[in-house]
């Protein structure tokens, strides 16, 4: 059985769809297979993010309604053989779907995959609970930003409430400023972590790669350069298991603070 | 299984007697009487509330069993009858894990004994909700967003940083104590305050926060001793 694994945060715009999206891909590229599920019914986003909008013939509730077999949704990825994604539905609402279906869903896909990721509507409401009824894991996508905390403390304690078998809520510091928070301008992680009280699973910068590589439609990890990408490829090998050390950020990364840091003056 | 008699105490009302909702009345009084007489002195002078499960006493019965506890130099203070503790308390911890389960935590105001204190062994986050007659101690954080509401004192062994209201019902003499005192707002009886908007950022030491004067004041304990 594979790992099914929610990627939620409670408020929108922190960056799930587009962790997702690249985790996904990362965790194919490693070699697994691996299937991205958007459980955001009636606001469809992770096919275009992956480029694969144009492939859609069923979606989740064709599946769930039995108008489609899964293997006939499963679109594959344009770039790699064993990563798929199954649509959201896009005239739907999220009331068309029941948590126990969802459950029923993620269990026949796990048997196949080993890794579904699902896709989280922002909000607590009834898209999130169908998309964390068949998780076991829960990744929780934070910026460092006051509202969003607060919104992934109760996002956790949801999860917490959910009882069943599941493994605490591990969490993704997204949009990180290096800059903003040397200058004490954003959340110092250590202090979300404090509050969280969870499991730090990675930390990614603030990263233009990312809007390039979304309205493109091909996730940052693919780009050499990106360091968001590269932190999610860092991520993808500690939800196999590896223990990969957390990246540090930069303050300063301009040619030169290298050449300072070369002569030793930079504390980097 | 509760044949026998069980004698508990309790912070609050004084001594507890339950006595076995089946058998005979003389028999349960012979064996009252024989369990006090075992104890010695040991209760004298205590107020007792006596309960009887499904049982219903009489008046005369009531009297009789008085009689035993004035034997031992006991009070009775009151009876209460109906229910059954056990069950009832079964019952509250079900709905205390329904209600966890749900997002919101345990009324234990449904346990039978209001006034003993509640301790929530984990933190609170935001949306969550701990009801209490008595006290509350959490041996955790309380984080912003959460609420925690007790007529009693609220004890908390981490950071307090959502809303505590102790004294619910009205008393003024309730306290608030954390670890580390950082609340969203602060609510003592009929009185409200709030943490000031420029915090600043001090080493955390432990703070009691009381009502003085008709406002909510906030004093370190250990500075205080120290005096």
């Amino acid at each position: 059985m594979g790992q099914v694994i929610v990627v939620t945060s409670g408020k929108g715009g922190v960056g799930k769809t587009t962790t997702t999206a690249n985790l996904g891909t990362a965790l194919a590229q490693l070699g697994n297979k691996v299937v991205l599920v958007d459980a955001d019914i009636g606001l469809r986003n992770l096919d275009v993010v992956m480029g694969l909008e144009n492939r859609i013939v069923y979606d989740l509730v064709d599946v769930i309604e039995g108008h489609a077999r899964l293997k006939q949704a499963l679109i594959k990825d344009k770039r790699i053989d064993n990563l798929y994604l199954l649509a959201a539905a896009q005239t739907r609402e999220k009331k068309d779907v029941s948590p126990k279906q969802m459950q029923e869903l993620t269990e026949q896909l796990a048997r196949e995959f080993d890794f579904v990721l699902l896709d989280c509507p922002a909000g607590i409401e009834d898209g999130f609970k169908n998309a964390i009824a068949g998780a076991q894991k829960a990744v929780i996508v934070c910026n460092p930003e006051v509202s969003s905390v607060r919104d992934a403390d109760r996002v956790i304690g949801l999860w917490d409430a959910k009882g069943e078998e599941k493994s605490p809520a591990m969490l993704i510091v997204n949009r990180v400023r290096p800059k903003m928070v040397a200058r004490g301008d954003m959340l110092e992680i250590d202090d979300m972590l404090e509050m969280l009280a969870v499991d730090l699973l990675g930390i990614v910068p603030e990263d233009e790669h990312i809007i390039v590589s979304t309205n493109r439609g091909e996730p940052a990890v693919y780009h050499r350069e990106s360091k968001a990408g590269h932190a999610f490829q860092n991520i993808a090998r500690r939800l196999m298991g590896e223990d990969v050390p957390i990246m540090q950020l930069d303050y300063d990364d301009g040619l030169w603070a290298k050449l300072k840091r070369i002569v030793g003056l930079s504390r980097g | 299984m509760r044949q026998d008699i069980v004698i508990r105490g309790t912070t609050r009302s004084g001594l507890v007697i339950v006595l076995p909702e089946e058998g005979d009345l003389d028999s349960v009084c012979q064996r009252l009487r024989a369990k006090l007489e075992l104890s010695g002195r040991f209760f004298q002078g205590a107020e007792v509330t006596v309960q009887t499960g499904r049982r219903s006493l009489s008046p005369a019965e009531r009297d009789l069993i008085a009689g035993i506890l004035q034997e031992a130099s006991m009070t009775l203070r009151s009876v209460s009858e109906g229910g059954d503790p056990v069950a009832e308390a079964q019952a509250a911890l079900k709905m205390a894990e329904q209600s966890r389960r749900s997002g919101t935590l345990p009324a234990a105001a449904l346990l039978e004994e209001s006034e003993t204190a509640l301790v929530v062994t984990r933190t609170l986050r935001s949306g969550q909700m701990v009801r209490h007659e008595g006290d509350i101690i959490v041996l955790g954080d309380v984080n912003p967003g959460a609420t925690v509401v007790a007529t009693g004192h609220i004890v908390v062994m981490g950071a307090l940083r959502g809303v505590a209201h102790a004294g619910s019902s009205g008393n003024t003499a309730a306290l608030v104590a954390a670890t580390k005192l950082r609340p969203t707002q602060l609510r003592i009886a009929h009185v409200i305050g709030r943490s000031p908007d420029d915090e600043e950022n001090l080493k955390p030491v432990p703070e009691v926060a009381r009502v003085r004067d008709g406002m909510i004041v906030v004093e370190t304990p250990i500075s205080e001793s120290k005096r």
